[in-house]
């Protein structure tokens, strides 16, 4: 090892391995798909894990994958980070919105390690070493482990938290959970509003299809538990712990004393309004640790952005 | 370039942390262990589980990575020339490179042996074979946002969507035999919460550990890649994606 790399280096503070368990209850019917929907006519199935059961036998039953919930943090982050710096809207180029959103991209080959540039995203965006990333060359795993929420039933209760295989759901079989919900959109032909869209007139060759749809789609029912749990790993810096309880309070606010997220698809329409219930103090002091994100993201504005530009670049 | 008191005495600092969490290269001789049975008990499939040997080292390794991150060692960055091997829990065999293998230098320990560690690779029983889905969508709402591009292709370019199915096994447990100290071995896996690929989405999630004695160890320990004259190219320890790490095993 050469002296360079280690007089330059970070010091790196261990508060140890965080095993963080979340518990949610839906209030809204959820639909996590499972991209099925072209096989099963206009009905939506739920994403469903297949697991071998204490007994032997192999069940499949809803959840929500790690992957979606970890996009939740990191999209909240994005949407704090953009709200706390004012970025105005146009002024950002397309890789560094992926990278804030979506965990960008590898674009090009490449052997070479920027020692001094990885010190810099730790030190200036420690959502990125987090949450992990890809740049340039670089793929940069993250701290953060984002479990999958599994339905609290009686087939899951053995992998479930110790809270949630306290409720009465799981004593309950899973199906007894999951039902069905459906939506119609409704063609405008014949009605009032048919008159501002005709458009063409006679000079349409036909009227135009018909855009009247019902569809279909599988939900778990309000009311029904969800276990899941984040692993962040004992080399997590403080800056990243501090990130992540920024990232849950942004993700799932607290309204009227009680913390919402939104889970699945069809948010934009009521579907997957789930209460929060997690112990964050285990991450520190949330006050404190937004007054300092919000602080280092002001003060040091153009070093961030200038190095979002510099990463994709 | 000046050295000040403080610049030396990281550098002694981390001159201990490597001495205490890393092997010097070429200095791995033979000794023995405990025999060992390693359980990792699961709460999910594990991604492309039934594509490697999976031999045991590689999870210890990612836990001593782990703990001595977390105790302030910092790592030369791992590239095609550079990998280190952590101080293990293990007992360790060597063995001579079949005759003309390209063999890497950095594959080699005491009197030019290859070397790895006494573990085997990972044994289940699979109560599936599956596939998992990883997906990605791109930002595209936001990219009309905050960005004057014009459009977005979907389905070209670093920034597509994607919806890529993995191989996994369903399985409610994976085990190892090994030889090596119990106790060091539990503590590396303290930090190993998840095996396999995709972990940092939940797949591979292990519940609980367990080690224990077991004198079928003894041999058991045997039932993984040994380089082999002729035989087909497999790494021989972690990390087992290094193409330093590669050999004809059987």
């Amino acid at each position: 090892m050469s002296a360079t790399t280690t007089t330059t280096a970070a010091p790196t503070t261990s508060l140890g391995r965080l095993h963080l368990p979340l518990l949610f209850t839906l209030l809204s019917p959820l639909h996590h798909g499972a991209g099925t929907a072209g096989n099963t006519g206009n009905t939506s199935l739920l994403r469903r894990q297949s697991m071998v059961a204490p007994d032997g036998d192999v069940t499949a039953q809803p959840m929500v994958s790690g992957n979606s919930l970890r996009h939740s943090l990191r999209s909240a982050l994005a949407w704090h980070l953009t709200r706390t710096l004012d970025i105005p809207d146009g002024s950002l180029s397309k890789p560094v919105v992926d990278l804030l959103w979506s965990g960008g991209a590898i674009t090009r080959t490449g052997a070479q390690v920027d020692l001094e540039r990885g010190r810099h995203v730790e030190e200036l965006t420690p959502w990125l070493t987090l949450m992990g990333y890809s740049a340039g060359s670089d793929m940069v795993a993250g701290s953060l482990y984002v479990n999958h929420a599994h339905l609290v039933c009686a087939e899951n209760a053995w992998r479930c938290g110790e809270r949630a295989r306290a409720l009465p759901q799981a004593r309950k079989r899973g199906g007894s959970m999951v039902g069905e919900e459906f939506g119609t959109r409704h063609d405008v032909a014949g009605t009032a509003v048919d008159r501002l869209i005709g458009g063409g007139g006679e000079l349409l060759a036909a009227p135009p299809a018909t855009t009247q749809m019902i569809y279909d789609m599988h939900v778990v029912m309000p009311g029904a538990a969800l276990d899941g749990s984040l692993e962040v790993t004992a080399a997590a810096t403080a800056a990243q712990r501090a990130v992540l309880l920024v990232a849950l309070d942004e993700a799932a606010p607290l309204v009227g004393g009680e913390r919402v997220i939104r889970l699945g698809a069809k948010a934009a329409v009521g579907f997957g309004r789930a209460r929060l219930e997690a112990d964050l103090t285990a991450l520190g002091d949330l006050e404190g640790a937004r007054a300092w994100w919000e602080e280092h993201l002001t003060g040091r504005r153009d070093e961030v952005l200038g190095l979002l530009t510099e990463l994709v670049a | 370039m000046t050295t000040t008191a403080a610049d030396a005495s990281v550098v002694s600092e981390q001159g201990g942390l490597a001495a205490r969490w890393l092997l010097p290269p070429g200095h791995a001789t033979p000794t023995t262990g405990a025999p060992l049975r390693v359980v990792a008990h699961l709460a999910e499939p594990v991604v492309a589980l039934a594509e490697h040997a999976a031999p045991l080292d590689g999870p210890l390794s990612w836990g001593a990575y782990v703990a001595a991150t977390a105790a302030g060692l910092v790592l030369p960055p791992l590239t095609r020339d550079q990998v280190v091997d952590f101080r293990l829990p293990l007992a360790v065999w060597a063995a001579p490179a079949p005759v003309g293998a390209v063999v890497d230098p950095l594959l080699l320990g005491a009197g030019g042996l290859v070397w790895g560690w006494r573990c085997s690779r990972a044994q289940y029983e699979a109560a599936e074979h599956t596939s998992v889905d990883v997906r990605r969508k791109p930002p595209t709402g936001e990219m009309g946002r905050f960005t004057g591009e014009r459009k977005h292709h979907v389905g070209l370019g670093p920034f597509k969507a994607r919806a890529v199915a993995l191989p996994a096994v369903t399985a409610r447990m994976v085990w190892w035999h090994a030889l090596g100290d119990a106790d060091g071995v539990r503590d590396l896996l303290t930090h190993v919460t998840h095996l396999g690929r995709h972990a940092r989405h939940g797949h591979g999630r292990v519940l609980r550990w367990e080690v224990q004695a077991d004198p079928d160890a003894a041999e058991g320990w045997r039932e993984r890649p040994f380089p082999r004259e002729g035989g087909r190219l497999e790494p021989v320890r972690a990390p087992y994606w290094h193409p330093s790490r590669l050999l004809p095993c059987a």
